[in-house]
This record gives C-alpha cells, sequence and structure tokens, in this order.
C-alpha cells in the first residue's frame, strides 16, 4: 500500500510540469514578425487585387464602361456592394502598411517609410471617395484597444493625406536608392518613381478638392508644379504605378473575375463616345461582334443578343495589370489646372501629351494618334470639358479614379442603370453605403450626417459640388 | 471477464426475474484448492477458518468477478478474482455478505464450510441497470446523481449502420444527430443538450474502452477541395460495440474534464469470456442504397434564356413559336455560330409540344450543323444520374479465456459503392481486447484496434464546379438525356477552335462539366490508416482498492489526393491556369495520447454506508501534422506526380500540438442503500491558455435519492423511484496558438517575393477559461413491475467567457478579436420512457420505446456592445448568426421589403423591392426531437420500427436557391406562370407611378414574367429557408432467431437472420419545404453546418440483410 502510495504521488508530481507550456503553444508554422519589404509587397498585392476585382463590379458599370450581361441584380443595385471595399482597406491594407511604416521608422528606412505612406494615403483616399466620411485618425488602431474609430470628415483627411504626403516627399532621399530592396514587387527600390508617385496622388487628390475648397487645391497644386525639382512627378508611362501580375498563381483581377461568372460586356456609354469620337482605343478596350461591329451593352440590361465583349487584353489575360495611376492623368491635371489659372503654362501640350501618353499604352501609331488629334471634336479648344472626355476614356482600366471624377466633373453625366428597382434618381450612384457590420459594430459613431438611400444614394460626397442630382 | 453490460442493458427490454434465491454449496476444484493452500500459511494465524469458494451467476454459469465478500459486522473483505474465486479468513460461525452492482446481495453462514459455491441472483426489486460511466467505470445507475443512457450493442449492429454516430438516430433522448448526406463516408455529427459554444464545436467526447479518440471534425471538411471526408468515430467498427453510454451532461462528465462539456459517448466493445474452447462469431450481410428524396423538378420547360410561352405570346406574337425557337433559343452548335448555349438556366422554350431545336445528341448534317430533333423532356434525368449503392460487411470474431486470461479478436470488412456514380468505401478493421491476471493481484488489459479506410473517390460538396449535384440541382437542363452524357463523358471535342471536353452546353469557360466527368476524371481519394487503443495495468492494493495505470493513444496517417484534368471547367483560377491538368495532395497524421493513473476505493463500510471514491491524474497530448502539396499546372497533361508540376509547387507543412495535465478526485457516499451523494473536483493545466491562467479548477456535485426504498413505498403500481439534482461547472481552453497574432505567407511567390501578410484576427495574451455552469434535475419512475419506466431530466447549462473570435469594427484593422466575451445558455427537457403494454411468458411482447427532448438555446449575451456575431457564411448575401437575446443559429439575409402590414412592396414594374437590411428570415435548433421504437417479440422473431421526428429547425437550402432561380424546380411552372405570367401579391411602393397616376400603397396589377420574379428569388432569401420538421421511418428490422435444434445439427450454436431497412419513408414535412429537400442535412460536418444545405448528395435508402452465427 504505501509502495503504491509513493509511486502513485510521484506521477501527479510528473503531472505538475507546465514549464514548457510556452514553448508547445508558440505558433510553428507563422512568424509573429516578417520582413517589413516582405509585408510591403503583400499590401501592394491586396491593393492592387482589391482594387481590380471590386472595380469591375461597381464602379465599372457606375462609370459606364463594364456592365453585366447575365446576372443584372448587381448592376441595378438590387443588393448591397460587398463588404470588401471597406474590409480590405482597412485590414489587408491599413494594418500592414501601418506595421511597414512603423518598421521601417524604428529602423531609419526613410524610402521605405515614405513609400509606405503613398500606399497607405492611396488606400485611404479611395476610402474616403467612395464612402465619404470615414474612420481615419483613430483608424488601424485595434492593437491598443482602439475598437472604435471615430469618423472624420472628408475636409480634415483630405488635409491631413495632403501633408502626409507632402512629408513623404521629403522623406525621401535619393542617395540612399537601394535601401527599399529589390523585392518591392511595383518600382523594385526604385526610389525616384515611387517620389514621382506620390507627387502624382498628390495632385490627384488637390484637384478633386477643386471644386470644393479651390484655395487649398490651388496652393497644393502650385506648390507642385512651380517646384518639379522638388516635387517629381510622372513625366512618361515608363513611370506610371502599374502592378503586372506573373500569371499562374496570380492571376490578373479582371481576369480572375471574369472567369468565376464570365457575364462581363463592354457598356453603351464608353463605346458609343469611343464611336462618336473615331476613338483608336476602342478596338483595344472592347472586342467586336461577330460581324466586326462595336455595340455596348446597357448598363442594367441583360445580353439577350449579341454585344460587345470587354477586350481580351483584359478580362483573358492572367499576366494583365492593375493601374494605380498613369502619366496620362499628370499632364490631364496640368492641362485642367492651367485652364483653371491655378498655374501658368501650356494646356493644349499637357492636353496633347495626355492623350498620346494614353494611346501609347496600347502601341498605337504614331500618325494614327496624329490624326485622332486633329479630329475637330479632339483637337484642343482650350475647352475643360475636353479635358474631362479624354480623362474619362483613359481612365478605363481605373475604374475607381472614373467614377469619383465623374462625379466631380459631372462628365460623363451618366443615369441610373436602365432597370434599377428604385425610383427618382437622375444620376449613377454617388457612395457606397457603410457596410452592415460597421453599422452594427461601430454604430456609436457612425455619422448621422450621412443619409443613405436605397443603398446608393441620398449623400453627396464633400467634393461632390453637382447640384440637382439625387 | 464478464462485462456486466453484455448481460444487463437499460430498459430498453424490459427484463423480468423471479424472485428466487439459491445457493448450492458444494465442493470447489482442486487446482484453487491449491493454489489456496498456498496463501493459507500466511493467513492462518490470524485467523479461525480460510473459506475458499467461487461465485457464479445464476442462469448464465458465468463465473462472477469482482463481487464484494464481507464478514458481516466487520470490515473484513475481499473481491472475487477473475474467474469467481475467493478466498478470505473469517472468525469461526461468521456470516458472509456476498454483493454486486446488479444482483441481489446475499448473506451465508459459513458454519463449518470451508468451501462455498454461491449463486448470485439477479434482483428486480432493486434496478439492477449497470452503466459505464467516466473513466469506464461501471456503476449501478441506481447511485448516480445525473442522466446516463445505455445503448446495447445489438442496437447498433443490428442495423449494419456504416457509421456509429448515425446509428444513434432516434434513440437518445437529447442528441439531435445529423448525416450530413448521402454519400459513402458521409460524416454524421451528434449534439447533446443543444450547442454550449457559440462558434466552436458542440461534438461529444468519445471514449473507446476507457481512452478518449478523436472524432475530428472539424478537419472533416476541406475547404479547399469541399471533401467531406467524414467523422473519424467512423472507423469504429459498430459490430463490435458491446454497449454505449451517452453521458449528456456535465455532471456526468466532470471527470473528464474540459472536453466533456458537451457530453461524453463511451464505448465499450466485446470482451472475451472463459469459456471452453474457443467461440466463433460470423456475421455476414449485403445491403442496397438508393438515392431517396429529390426535390420536384418541372418537367415543361428547357434550358434557355427566355423562351416562355409567356414570353412568346407577349413580345414575340408575330413569330410562330418555333420560328421564336429558332431566332432566340437553345441551339447546339459546334462551330458557336449563331447558338444559344450561353444560358445555363431552364427559362427556355416549353417542351413536349412539337418544338424542334439542335441538341447535343442531335445528328449532323454535311457541313457540320446539328439537325434539329425534338425538344422533349427527361424527367428522371437527374435520378439517371444515381446509381444502386452497394455494401458487403462481413465479420469474423473469435474469442475465449480460462483462468488467466481471456481474449476476443474482431476482424471485419466492409466494401461500399456510392449512388454516385465512381465513389466507395472499404473498411476493414481489426479489434483485439485481452486481459491476463498475472497474479492474484496483478492484472492487465490491452484493447487495440486497427483500422483501415480506403476511398478511390469521395464525392465533392458545396457550391462549387466540381461538384455534379450543382450541375444536377442548380443548373441542369431538364431535356437533357443523362445517359447520352454518360457515353460521351470521355469526349474531347473542338468548339469554336477551341479543344473542350464534351458537355450538354459548351459556350462557358470555367463553369459547367458534364456530371461523369466530375465523377470518373477530378476524383479525391483518401486512405486512412489508423490505430487506436490501450494498455492498462491494474493492482489490487486491498479488498476494494486498485490502483491502475493506463496509457491509450489514437492516430492516424491519412492520404488525401485530389485530380484535376485537362479540360475541366472551374470557377477559380484552375481553369487558366491548370490547362495540362493539376493536383492536390495531402498527408495528415493526426494523433491523441492519454496517460491516466487512478486509485479506485470502493468500500462498503458498513451495511447502511459505502463509500467509492477516485483519485487520479490525466496526461494529454493532441498533435495534428499536415504536410499539403499542390501546384499551378503539370507539364506532362494529367500525369499526376510531383515531379511533373510545372513551376514551383506550392508545399505547405504546419503543425498544431496542446498538451493537458489534470488532477481529479471524486467520491461517492452511500447510505442505507438509497441515498448517494456524488462529490467530484478536477484541476486542468492547459498549454493553450497564458501563464497565469494556465491552471483551473471545477467542482461538481450530484445527489440522487430512491425514495420508493427510503420510504417504503414499493407497491403494485409504483414498482421504483428516485429522485435526482446535480450540479457541475466545467472549464475549457481553446485551440493551440491563439495568444498572438501572426503573419501568414500567400500562396506562392510573386514574382520571386514571398508576400507575407498579418492574420486578421487580433490575438492577445490575456484570456482565461471559458466555463460551463450546469444542474439538472430529474427522477426514474418504474410502474406496474418495471411494465412502464419513465425517466425524465430538466437541465439547464451556461457557458460563460466564451473563447470567441468576435467580429470589431473592421476600421480597428481587424476583422475579430480573440477574447472572452459571451454567454450561452441551453435548457431543456429529456423524456425517456419504455413501455411493455403485451408480455406473454415465452409468447408475444410488445416493448415501446420513446425518446424525447427539447432544449431552449439562447445566446445571453455576445461581447459589450457587440449586437452579432456570425458564424457561417451561407451562401450570397446569407449567414448564419447570432444574436444576443436570441437563438444561436439564425439565418439572416436580405427579403422582400414589405409595408407595416406585412404586404411585399413592389416597383412600378411589379417586380418585389428587396430590403436593403438584412432580416431574421430562421433558426436552425429544431422545437424537439424524438423518436418512438416499436418492438415486437414473438418466439423466435423480432420486428423493430423506429419512427423519428423533428419539429421545427429551419434549413437553407443552396438547392432551392440556385434551383428557383435557373427554373429547373416544379415550383417555378406552378399555376401556368410561365404561360400567363404572374402579379406579385403586393402594393406599389411609396412614390410610384403607373402611366401618370400616383398608385403608392395600392394592389399590385402590374403582369411580370414567371422568370423575373423567380430569377431575382435569391435576393428575397426566406424563399431559400424553410420549416425543417419532418417525420421518418426511419429503421425497421425484423430478426430470426433460428431454431436450435436445427442449427445445432450443423454445429453450429446459435443463427440469426435480420433484414433491414433505413429510410423507408418521409411521413411528413413541412408546408414550407416546398420543393421537397430532405431536412435532415448539415454541411462541412460542424455544428455551423447544420440545416445548410448546399449541393450535398441526397439522403440515401437502405435494404439489407444479414445473416450471424456462431459455434
Amino acid at each position: 500500500m504505501q509502495r503504491a502510495i509513493i509511486i502513485f504521488t510521484s506521477v501527479i508530481m510528473l503531472f505538475s510540469c507546465t514549464s514548457n507550456f510556452e514553448e508547445i503553444n508558440t505558433n510553428p508554422n507563422n512568424p509573429e514578425y516578417a520582413p517589413l519589404i516582405n509585408v510591403f509587397s503583400y499590401t501592394i498585392e491586396e491593393m492592387a487585387s482589391l482594387y481590380g476585382e471590386t472595380e469591375m463590379k461597381y464602379p465599372a458599370a457606375f462609370a459606364g464602361y463594364v456592365t453585366k450581361g447575365t446576372y443584372t441584380d448587381v448592376t441595378n443595385y438590387m443588393i448591397a456592394p460587398s463588404s470588401v471595399v471597406w474590409s480590405g482597406i482597412y485590414i489587408d491594407i491599413l494594418t500592414n502598411i501601418n506595421y511597414v511604416i512603423a518598421g521601417a521608422e524604428k529602423e531609419g528606412n526613410k524610402n521605405l517609410q515614405a513609400a509606405a505612406i503613398i500606399v497607405k494615403n492611396y488606400a485611404l483616399q479611395l476610402a474616403v471617395d467612395i464612402y465619404g466620411k470615414v474612420p481615419y485618425s483613430e483608424a488601424g488602431q485595434a492593437s491598443s484597444g482602439l475598437i472604435h474609430p471615430k469618423f472624420d470628415d472628408e475636409k480634415t483627411i483630405y488635409y491631413d493625406m495632403l501633408n502626409s504626403l507632402k512629408v513623404a516627399n521629403a522623406l525621401f532621399d535619393e542617395a540612399k536608392g537601394g535601401e527599399i530592396g529589390e523585392s518591392d514587387i511595383l518600382y523594385q527600390g526604385n526610389v525616384t518613381k515611387w517620389k514621382k508617385f506620390g507627387n502624382s496622388l498628390r495632385l490627384r487628390m488637390a484637384i478633386r478638392i477643386s471644386n470644393i475648397d479651390e484655395a487649398k487645391s490651388k496652393e497644393e497644386i502650385t506648390l507642385i508644379l512651380n517646384s518639379p525639382d522638388e516635387n517629381p512627378m510622372f513625366e512618361s508611362n515608363a513611370d506610371n504605378a502599374l502592378l503586372a501580375y506573373p500569371g499562374s498563381d496570380w492571376v490578373e483581377p479582371w481576369t480572375k473575375e471574369h472567369n468565376t461568372v464570365g457575364d462581363s460586356y463592354i457598356a453603351k456609354p464608353i463605346v458609343d463616345t469611343l464611336l462618336e469620337y473615331a476613338d483608336p482605343r476602342i478596338a483595344f478596350y472592347a472586342e467586336p461582334m461577330a460581324n466586326g461591329n462595336y455595340l455596348g451593352l446597357e448598363v442594367g440590361t441583360e445580353a439577350d443578343t449579341e454585344f460587345s465583349r470587354v477586350n481580351n487584353r483584359f478580362v483573358n489575360n492572367p499576366t494583365g495589370a492593375v493601374w494605380f495611376m498613369k502619366y496620362t492623368e499628370v499632364e490631364l491635371i496640368k492641362a485642367e489646372a492651367i485652364l483653371r489659372g491655378f498655374v501658368t503654362g501650356n494646356a493644349g501640350e499637357a492636353y496633347q501629351n495626355a492623350i498620346a501618353a494614353s494611346c501609347d499604352e496600347y502601341g498605337i501609331a504614331d500618325t494614327t494618334i496624329a490624326a485622332y488629334l486633329s479630329q475637330p471634336n479632339v483637337k484642343w479648344d482650350n475647352n475643360l470639358k475636353q479635358v474631362y472626355v479624354q480623362k474619362w476614356i483613359s481612365l478605363f482600366r481605373q475604374c475607381w479614379e472614373a467614377w469619383a471624377e465623374m462625379r466631380r466633373t459631372n462628365v460623363p453625366t451618366l443615369l441610373p442603370a436602365s432597370h434599377s428597382a428604385y425610383n427618382g434618381h437622375n444620376c449613377a450612384p454617388l457612395r457606397f453605403p457603410y457596410p452592415d457590420s460597421e453599422k452594427k459594430l461601430n454604430s456609436a459613431n457612425i455619422p448621422t450626417s450621412v443619409s443613405e438611400d436605397d443603398y446608393y444614394w441620398g449623400y453627396q460626397i464633400w467634393w461632390d459640388t453637382r447640384s440637382g442630382v439625387k | 471477464m464478464l462485462s456486466a453490460s453484455d448481460s444487463h442493458h437499460v430498459s430498453s427490454n424490459a427484463q423480468h426475474y423471479k424472485h428466487q434465491i439459491k445457493h448450492k454449496p458444494t465442493l470447489v476444484r482442486r487446482n484453487i484448492l491449491s493454489i489456496v493452500l498456498c496463501l493459507l500459511a500466511q493467513l492462518a494465524m490470524a485467523q479461525a477458518t480460510t473459506i475458499t469458494g467461487i461465485v457464479r451467476e445464476t442462469g448464465g454459469n458465468q463465473p462472477l468477478p469482482g463481487v464484494s465478500i464481507l464478514e458481516k459486522g466487520t470490515t473484513n473483505g475481499t473481491i472475487s478474482t477473475q474467474n469467481g474465486e475467493f478466498l478470505i479468513s473469517v472468525n469461526n460461525g461468521a456470516t458472509l455478505v456476498f454483493s454486486f452492482i446488479g444482483l441481489k446481495t446475499q448473506e451465508v453462514k459459513t458454519n463449518n464450510l470451508s468451501t462455498l459455491e454461491i449463486w448470485l441472483e439477479p434482483s428486480s426489486e432493486e434496478i439492477n441497470d449497470v452503466v459505464v460511466t467516466a473513466l469506464g467505470i461501471k456503476r449501478e445507475k441506481k447511485v448516480l446523481g445525473y442522466s446516463v443512457q445505455d445503448i446495447n450493442g445489438n442496437e447498433i449492429s443490428g442495423t449494419n449502420p456504416s457509421n456509429v454516430v448515425s446509428a444513434l438516430n432516434g434513440k437518445v433522448a437529447g442528441a439531435q444527430v445529423v448525416t450530413s448526406s448521402g454519400q459513402v463516408g458521409a460524416s454524421t455529427t451528434i449534439k447533446i443538450r443543444g450547442n454550449k459554444s457559440l462558434s466552436g464545436s458542440a461534438e461529444p467526447l468519445f471514449v473507446v474502452d476507457g481512452t478518449p479518440i478523436m472524432n475530428t471534425i472539424s478537419s472533416a471538411m476541406n475547404t479547399d477541395t469541399y471533401t467531406d471526408f467524414g467523422n473519424a468515430a467512423m472507423d469504429i467498427d459498430p459490430s463490435n460495440i458491446a454497449s454505449i453510454s451517452i453521458l449528456k451532461g456535465a455532471s456526468a462528465s466532470a471527470l473528464y474534464g474540459s472536453r466533456a462539456s458537451n457530453g461524453v459517448v463511451l464505448i465499450t466493445t466485446k470482451r472475451g469470456t472463459k469459456k471452453k474452447g474457443i467461440g466463433v462469431e460470423v456475421s455476414t450481410s449485403v445491403a442496397m442504397d438508393n438515392v431517396w428524396v429529390l426535390p420536384d423538378y418541372q418537367n415543361e420547360y428547357g434550358q434557355g434564356r427566355d423562351g416562355s410561352e409567356y414570353e412568346w405570346k407577349t413580345n414575340y406574337p408575330d413569330l410562330t413559336y418555333q420560328q421564336f425557337h429558332d431566332q432566340r433559343e437553345f441551339r447546339w452548335n459546334l462551330n458557336g455560330t449563331g447558338n444559344r448555349m450561353d444560358w445555363d438556366e431552364s427559362w427556355g422554350s416549353r417542351l413536349d409540344i412539337g418544338l424542334m431545336a439542335p441538341q447535343m445528341d442531335s445528328p449532323v448534317d454535311a457541313n457540320g450543323n446539328a439537325i434539329p430533333t425534338p425538344w422533349v423532356s427527361h424527367p428522371n434525368n437527374v435520378k439517371d444520374f444515381f446509381e444502386t449503392g452497394l455494401t458487403y460487411n462481413n465479420t469474423v470474431a473469435l474469442s475465449g479465456g480460462n483462468n488467466t486470461a481471456t481474449g476476443r479478436l474482431t476482424i471485419s470488412r466492409v466494401d461500399q459503392r456510392g449512388i454516385s456514380p465512381n465513389t466507395d468505401q472499404t473498411h476493414t478493421t481489426i479489434g483485439l481486447n485481452t486481459n491476463v491476471k498475472l497474479s492474484e493481484k496483478l492484472s492487465f488489459e490491452a484493447n487495440i484496434n486497427y483500422s483501415e479506410l480506403n476511398n478511390k473517390n469521395l464525392p465533392p460538396q458545396g457550391n462549387n464546379m466540381r461538384n455534379p449535384m450543382l450541375e444536377l440541382n442548380g443548373w441542369f437542363g431538364r431535356q437533357v438525356d443523362m445517359n447520352y452524357l454518360k457515353e460521351h463523358y470521355n469526349d474531347i471535342v473542338e468548339y469554336k477552335g477551341e479543344k473542350k471536353a464534351f458537355n450538354w452546353m459548351m459556350d462557358y469557360n470555367g463553369q459547367h462539366n458534364n456530371p461523369y466527368w466530375l465523377a470518373y476524371k477530378n476524383t479525391m481519394s483518401r486512405n486512412r490508416e489508423r490505430a487506436y487503443g490501450n494498455v492498462s495495468i491494474n493492482y489490487n492494493i486491498m479488498p476494494g482498492v486498485d490502483l491502475t495505470g493506463r496509457v491509450g493513444t489514437d492516430f492516424f496517417n491519412e492520404h488525401r489526393k485530389y485530380l484535376y484534368h485537362q479540360y475541366s471547367r472551374d470557377w477559380s483560377e484552375l481553369y487558366e491556369n491548370a490547362t495540362n491538368g493539376t493536383f492536390w495532395e495531402q498527408y495528415c497524421f493526426e494523433s491523441e495520447t492519454n496517460a491516466d493513473i487512478l486509485l479506485k476505493i470502493d468500500q462498503k463500510i458498513s451495511e447502511n454506508f459505502s463509500l467509492f471514491s477516485t483519485v487520479g491524474a490525466n496526461y494529454r497530448n493532441s498533435a495534428n501534422h499536415y504536410a499539403t502539396t499542390s501546384g499551378t499546372n503539370l507539364v506532362v497533361p494529367d500525369f499526376f506526380s510531383t515531379s511533373n508540376f510545372k513551376g514551383e509547387p506550392n508545399v505547405d507543412f504546419a503543425k498544431y500540438e496542446k498538451e493537458t495535465y489534470s488532477v481529479f478526485g471524486s467520491v461517492n457516499v452511500g447510505l442505507n442503500n438509497y441515498l448517494f451523494v456524488d462529490l467530484t473536483l478536477r484541476n486542468d493545466w492547459s498549454s493553450t491558455l497564458p501563464e497565469g491562467n494556465w491552471s483551473y479548477l471545477y467542482p461538481s456535485a450530484n445527489i440522487g435519492f430512491i425514495f420508493t426504498d427510503a420510504l417504503n413505498m414499493e407497491s403494485d403500481v409504483l414498482s421504483y423511484g428516485k429522485i435526482r439534482a446535480g450540479y457541475a461547472q466545467v472549464g475549457n481552453d481553446t485551440d493551440p496558438y491563439q495568444l498572438s497574432t501572426t503573419f501568414q505567407t500567400q500562396g506562392t511567390s510573386f514574382n520571386g517575393v514571398n508576400l507575407f501578410g498579418s492574420g486578421t484576427t487580433l490575438l492577445n495574451g490575456d484570456l482565461r477559461p471559458e466555463e460551463t455552469r450546469s444542474y439538472e434535475i430529474g427522477g426514474e419512475l418504474k410502474f406496474f413491475n418495471n411494465r412502464l419506466g419513465i425517466d425524465a431530466t430538466y437541465y439547464n447549462a451556461t457557458t460563460f467567457n466564451q473563447l470567441l473570435s468576435v467580429n470589431i469594427s473592421n476600421s480597428g484593422g481587424y476583422n475579430a478579436w480573440m477574447k472572452n466575451a459571451g454567454s450561452i445558455q441551453n435548457q431543456g427537457v429529456e423524456i425517456q420512457m419504455t413501455v411493455t403494454p403485451v408480455s406473454i411468458p415465452s409468447g408475444f411482447e410488445w416493448n415501446i420505446d420513446i425518446n424525447w427532448a427539447t432544449n431552449r438555446n439562447e445566446v445571453t449575451k455576445l461581447d459589450d456592445g457587440l449586437e452579432q456575431l456570425q458564424l457561417n457564411k451561407v451562401y450570397k448575401g446569407t449567414s448564419l448568426m447570432a444574436f444576443p437575446g436570441q437563438e444561436w443559429g439564425a439565418f439572416y439575409g436580405t427579403t422582400f421589403k414589405r409595408n407595416n402590414k406585412g404586404k411585399i412592396i413592389v416597383d412600378g414594374k411589379g417586380m418585389p423591392v428587396t430590403s436593403t437590411v438584412n432580416e431574421v428570415l430562421g433558426y436552425v435548433n429544431p422545437d424537439w426531437n424524438g423518436g418512438i421504437r416499436n418492438s415486437f417479440g414473438y418466439k423466435n422473431i423480432k420486428l423493430s420500427v423506429l419512427v423519428d421526428c423533428r419539429k421545427g429547425g429551419d434549413v437553407f437550402s443552396m438547392t432551392k436557391a440556385d434551383g428557383q432561380h435557373a427554373g429547373i424546380l416544379a415550383i417555378t411552372v406552378k399555376d401556368g406562370v410561365r404561360e400567363n405570367g404572374m402579379v406579385v401579391d403586393g402594393v406599389y411602393d411609396d412614390g410610384t407611378e403607373i402611366n401618370g397616376t400616383n398608385v403608392s400603397g395600392q394592389q399590385n396589377e402590374t403582369r411580370i414574367s414567371a422568370r423575373s420574379y423567380w430569377r431575382s428569388s435569391r435576393n428575397w432569401a426566406e424563399l431559400s429557408v424553410f420549416d425543417g420538421s419532418y417525420v421518418k421511418l426511419r429503421e425497421v428490422t425484423i430478426t430470426y432467431t433460428m431454431p436450435k435444434s436445427v442449427v445445432n445439427k450443423v454445429g453450429i450454436q446459435n443463427a440469426v437472420i435480420s433484414i433491414y431497412a433505413h429510410n423507408l419513408a418521409l411521413l411528413y414535412t413541412d408546408k414550407s419545404n416546398n420543393v421537397r429537400i430532405d431536412p435532415d442535412v448539415s454541411y462541412g460536418g460542424t455544428v455551423a453546418g447544420t440545416g445548410t444545405e448546399i449541393f450535398q448528395l441526397p439522403s440515401t435508402q437502405t435494404f439489407g440483410g444479414k445473416l450471424n452465427f456462431n459455434f
């Protein structure tokens, strides 16, 4: 009996051994820390896939580029937009880019820090342009216990983003060229190109607020355009911010999306405009029908007969690209700024550079471009609408930007989808509603000043100064 | 060794024993005496007389081990050995008291006898049920203060289930058993007393012969391949089960710790017994499976875009229907000119009215154009896809034993062919149980099981292009001839200049495969080799005191391989990438090891006071390893080897491990044989929790009171009455690696750069154990000499501080936050009844067993300020949710917008408007469920009929959602809507103008096509949710025991023939189940998948026969 008790007790003693618990419970599969550049590149890819996958579904239709031929419930606003846009920006992008910014600052890697700030602001501008008032100053801080971030108004956010990009511009140190590293999947560590991207993005932000806050817009644009040495921006298509996909496991998002459902058609507004302008880009945006003609499908309508499809270079091309921003846009912003008197310069030259660059992306012959530029409706006429139309045409694969610019410029003026279930609207959607989850999980902070009608209407984003739209 | 539960099983067959006591003092065999003589010397000094003997049970003639033998009026006592023998030194003239649970206690005056042969009688005055309780300890049911339900092995093996869990359906009060689908090897879930976890598993713990085994449903569903790999408990050979005990509440399971808070399924396998020669049992059976419940399909309109009579008459009145069809509807043509095969829905032209259309089986003219053939329906095309499933089951068992050892070896083999073409399963199991007595005090036991499971192909499920059911129940034209598809599944044809696999429509890239292509080409094979069991040593320290050490393990290696052939269509990247085919291969190793040490003290201190106590400790380690390889494309088409991957393959090795240590103890005190108090205490240390919180203690207390004995209330009417009450707490830990957020690499490298992204759940280091507190009260009553028995329990269990991944505002940067939050309460009533309306000795007997249970579940709290928790994304906008103050498991999605009178609101075009906010559409938990088994016995024939039913419990059906949308279901042609259109019963939306008149709020009069309505129906998710109430004729078994006089002549001792059937009839479904879907579904084998139908294979109907004999 005694012996048994001794054995028993010693076995019990053995059992109270917890010293290896922490070791056992350390995740052997995934690290708690990852190299900054790998996280940075992850963020860039996330942003590209988010941009690409969602733009085809929503703003592509709102901006009159691409529409659905079978599943028209999305294009007719029958269902709420995916919350993926919101969660993608705040979770996949913000959390990771904050990690990179903080890590780079700690390491003293100013170039990476600045590049990461640009990516962060690119994503947050998307958020504010899509939703309006959004969490900004308190966003992305759940790990510090801030799980109900407040919403900031658009003006505050825009001012802060512009400032933040200015700071980033100053942070860049081109002498330390290799600092970012070749593993940067966007620019392979090219500091100059990142710097140009940051300032081009500043121009995009500044022109966006030009109608509502001309003074601030002018101030920023003047600052950049008048001191290009300090504030370099895109100078050619070689500078374009685009993520080309390698294919294989990484299929370009439009192609991926098209493989899933495959009912995308090129929309009537863009086709009609390209035809009206005899624009050579039509052959690169759309596929001709069997008879060789182009026919766009009206947004919200089923394709019950033959219509033109989106060009295969966009929907059947695993190694295609997602465009964040292009040189063409910079030249068009220049043209607009000059025309509106913000700065001095040759608006027509900027306009022509823009069109040439846009056509050049598709390898259109110089002679064809020259002929196009001399057409009566294309030829420079000191007309702001010309700039806006060309911007819309050139932004074909940047639907989020096109939708935003359409709301700012009112060019083109598009109606809601033809079979919309909702009565009483006279324009394409104004914004996305806040996702259901945000309304439920951060209800106290959802701005009451933002009204939401039929998902997509009810509130005009701050910089959208159009009147009479509803 | 005699297993008490072999001979005494609970209540399902009321047993009646005569009141009689026999004792036959006689001379014992010589060999016993010699052992005795050796030992005698040591003891002779202290005692006056030594008595030896053997104890047997009347009737069976079996020696009884473990009988307590006490010298009356003293504490001197012993216990009979494995062979029923005993040796005791007593004072002269002492009286010995022989007692054994379930048997009548007997007092015998020793007088001058030195050897005794004692026969103990089964007791009828006391309830003689013996049940297996926690840690495998057999206890008299009467001493327990909690509810335990026992099921005899015959009830399990009688109907030859392929999965032991599915055999429990309808037989256990308070358990909801759901088989996910009709595939071979489908997983079956069991949920006891509701769902105690907001987001985790509700699976009870499975214990075989005292050692926990894995029933890892969590890994059952592979999210990459959508295959249901079954629940791991299906490796247990049902024919080798002696009994199953279901410990339902935490009270019953406090000794098993955390994992038992959802209840415990204790399985005891069959043992060898001491006998002359060897016993051989043989069983052989064959069964046929057929597809059972298929939805109601329409057979009036074929595949197409908008070809209804309504569309034709309304918009193209100048054309004949044939002209209309030719211009606008389905036309097969491989050169791709002018065809309309790009519409996979069934809104096409009317069938069977003489229309002609070029189709896949039409002849071809000289230019290669298909010549129109009649456009006709094939009403049985889906049914034709299914084959007759076959199951062959053969078992041989050898058993025997002598004075020092007993053993039983079982070998069984099950060969199955599924109802879905080219699906199969073979399952070989070997079980060995041995018990060897090394000395009077020391014995060891080993229970070892080996199982090999093979599937050449398991079908996929879910909403993906690898699932044939997606084609059949979602997008299959009603005009399609299934046999033609079968004959041509292997054809590769040129379509619009591109090589493609042949299908009934060709114009899709990443979508739609010939279902036979999927069945024969894109297969998922699986092989699992598993061993589980334990070895234990038992040392009898002194009479009534035993020390047991036990090491048990369960591990398996599983290999899975999914093939994707060239020319397959898929809406993932596979279609674009895997142009030469690809494959996915996984090796998993999962293991669980338990080491226990247990000190057991069973003392009858005096006639009126008994003490049963245990002290023990447990070490547990569980580890899972996965090695997964996949690749983008192959070099040599359809050659499925890792050496053939084009470029770099995706290789993923992952490991999960956790450890727990526990110490525990229990005390059961019995007073006067009618009052029993049971106290337990356990402390766990878990590696998954942070230091400071990884140790947690929890107690339980139970009381049982047999008032009929205490108050002498026994009468002819009331035979037995007991009340019981219990309270228990159980602590719980979590999964490994939940304490800090990590970065994960995303697939293969992007241009050579590995992309690392942060996990989207915020993890933190201050988790605490979660806690379940529960109480139960219940009682047992037996009337009319046990001919009517009722056992009822009320329970209430609340789980607090659930370890939960709580959704948080995404703008904080994370999707969820892992923390202690939320509580959920389950309360319910369980009733078991046994009735013997007729019992004629050696004649007709009729028994009724009734199980009924209701459970009310409420999520009492989520995290502070948290209003919702998403449990599962079901389909499109519909999710399964938890809301505070509501039942767990609400289907939540968009639906019709309604006015305050509940009328559907329609727009100016007559179409219903969709709600812009999500609404609750139903709840998955049933109101109640139950089963009634009627058994009739007459001489050698027994008939058993089991009906089970469920009230409530809503189901989301994707077959309904997509079948309505695509127009293949009968409901989409009802009431002539395709001929005449339809007017939705609703009112116009505010501000609606028709022809300049404001019609706000007026009754809708605008006619729309059936197509417009149904194609939008996926946005009105209430149309895909229905009440899952059902009544099913679940099981019928006829058993014939052949007369001994006949079988003995051919050397057979016993022979039993049985015929059985499963799922004979779906007797009732709710009216809202208007397309006929079997409501008994779950997706992915998880709790969150209960009530969700995402194109699982339909359930099967089984007819089988079995022959059992031994010699």
